[in-house]
């Protein structure tokens, strides 16, 4: 959905790449299975890394398959499947149809309209399971508009407000781990906002369109001071996460937390 | 309540890996999918639970407020804040902000208790906010300034983790590129 949150490939294993392709795979199956074609339009990573740490918290139990799919119909790979693949699978579902809807009300677009309609159909049974993150996805969305209505320049208060969507979706129960998981959602949240709009600012001055960061890239230090807010964002999410009783997948959601994250951050540096 | 490193069978010397490690090894024989959701093992995970976040918080080593802090001692001026403190002593951050916000003089001490309040909550940019205020509104303060270091820590120790890593900065995924040129596909039917 936003393809922040991935790892480093660089610095996995062999068998953490394969293990984090097969839980990758194993979310794609569950949206197919529940969502039909539109669910596996859907999938990011993202939402493989919040399944890799609700199974590894949870200890939930681990199905793996050998297949072939759609996307990868010659070679037969790993899948795994995981509890937590049913309620990810859901809120990549509510995320990406409110983004969606979202993005069509700010622009003015018919753009992507079929695929919204399609999911359409969806929404009322996930809002009536999951009304805490619904509120959390539609309330802070629509704060995020009124800051744009208004160009707000203040960078962190709008990152805020994604890190509360966020943060309502990483918390499927409201048990021991829910301040933590909250916080991990909360940080990385901010932190994609924040990258987002940072990669956008070229695109958005030279277009006249909003961007939090306007006012603040007039500034000298600039590019310290956006690191610095990411750097915050990533550091909250990461004391949160390493706050928890985790065994089975660290390796891989640490390169993600530590590494993964700023790929698209370099990428533009590059460029 | 029992001492909860013989609940979780570590030493007080123990790591944090291997008090993880104890954890899971609980975890995993109380889990609900092994005992059938009896009541017996719910029980016991609460406990086994309580016992984890009494370690860790421990472990973190910032507990300005425990009872062994003979700092504890505040005088009578202090009597308004004395809920607050006594909320945050007993790990109750909520209830404390509550306390907090009906204290009309906004005073170094308030904004360094409502950072505390709000770091026990893990909501750290609140924390920090309020921090620097109590800092800047009296910089010669130990406490205070020890706050402001102990919630920067996190973020150092984050950045050299994250130098132990390569750069980033390549995507190189198949997998991921098949799925856009089929998204791409879907939307020209």
């Amino acid at each position: 959905m936003f393809g922040y949150v991935q790892a480093n490939r660089k610095d996995l294993s062999e068998a953490d790449k394969k293990k984090y392709k097969s839980f990758y795979c194993g979310l794609c199956r569950q949206l197919k299975a529940d969502y039909k074609k539109e669910g596996m339009l859907s999938l990011s990573y993202d939402m493989t890394f919040l399944t890799m740490l609700l199974s590894d918290l949870y200890d939930e139990q681990l199905t793996k398959q050998c297949n072939r799919c759609v996307i990868h119909p010659v070679i037969k790979h790993e899948c795994t499947h995981t509890k937590a693949d049913k309620y990810t699978a859901d809120m990549e579902i509510l995320l990406t149809f409110y983004s969606l809807l979202d993005h069509q009300k700010d622009h003015d677009v018919n753009q992507h309209k079929s695929f919204s309609k399609q999911l359409e159909k969806y929404i009322p049974e996930l809002e009536k399971r999951y009304p805490k993150q619904t509120k959390a996805i539609t309330d802070n969305l629509d704060l995020l508009d009124e800051g744009e209505k208004v160009n707000s320049q203040e960078p962190e208060k709008m990152s805020r407000y994604f890190g509360a969507l966020l943060g309502a979706i990483f918390t499927p129960y409201s048990d021991n781990w829910a301040t933590e998981l909250y916080a991990i959602g909360e940080g990385l949240g901010r932190f994609i906002y924040l990258s987002d709009a940072y990669i956008d600012l070229k695109k958005d001055l030279k277009k006249n369109k909003y961007n939090p960061f306007k006012t603040l890239s007039t500034e000298d230090n600039f590019e310290a001071q956006v690191m610095d807010l990411l750097s915050w964002a990533a550091a909250d999410a990461a004391k949160a996460f390493e706050y928890l009783p985790l065994d089975e997948h660290c390796t891989i959601l640490q390169n993600i937390l530590y590494s993964g994250i700023w790929s698209q951050i370099e990428v533009n540096k590059k460029k | 309540m029992k001492d909860p490193y013989s609940t979780l069978g570590v030493t007080p010397q123990a790591t944090e890996q291997e008090i993880k490690a104890a954890y899971k090894k609980l975890a995993k024989r109380y889990h609900p999918d092994v005992t059938g959701n009896s009541p017996e093992a719910a029980a016991k995970m609460q406990e086994i639970n309580a016992a984890y976040d009494e370690i860790m918080h421990k472990k973190e080593g910032y507990d300005p407020f425990n009872s062994t802090n003979s700092n504890n001692n505040y005088s009578s001026e202090d009597i308004e804040f004395q809920a607050a403190y006594n909320y945050i002593r007993n790990h109750r951050f909520r209830e404390a902000l509550n306390a907090l916000s009906g204290i009309q003089n906004k005073t170094a001490k308030y904004y360094y208790l409502t950072a505390v309040a709000y770091a026990g909550l893990n909501d750290l940019v609140n924390a920090r906010t309020n921090a620097e205020l109590a800092v800047r509104l009296e910089p010669n303060n130990f406490e205070y300034q020890s706050l402001l270091s102990h919630l920067a820590n996190g973020r150092n120790a984050y950045q050299t983790r994250r130098y132990n890593y390569s750069p980033a900065s390549s995507f190189g995924s198949v997998c991921l590129s098949l799925l856009m040129a089929r998204l791409c596909c879907c939307f020209c039917l």
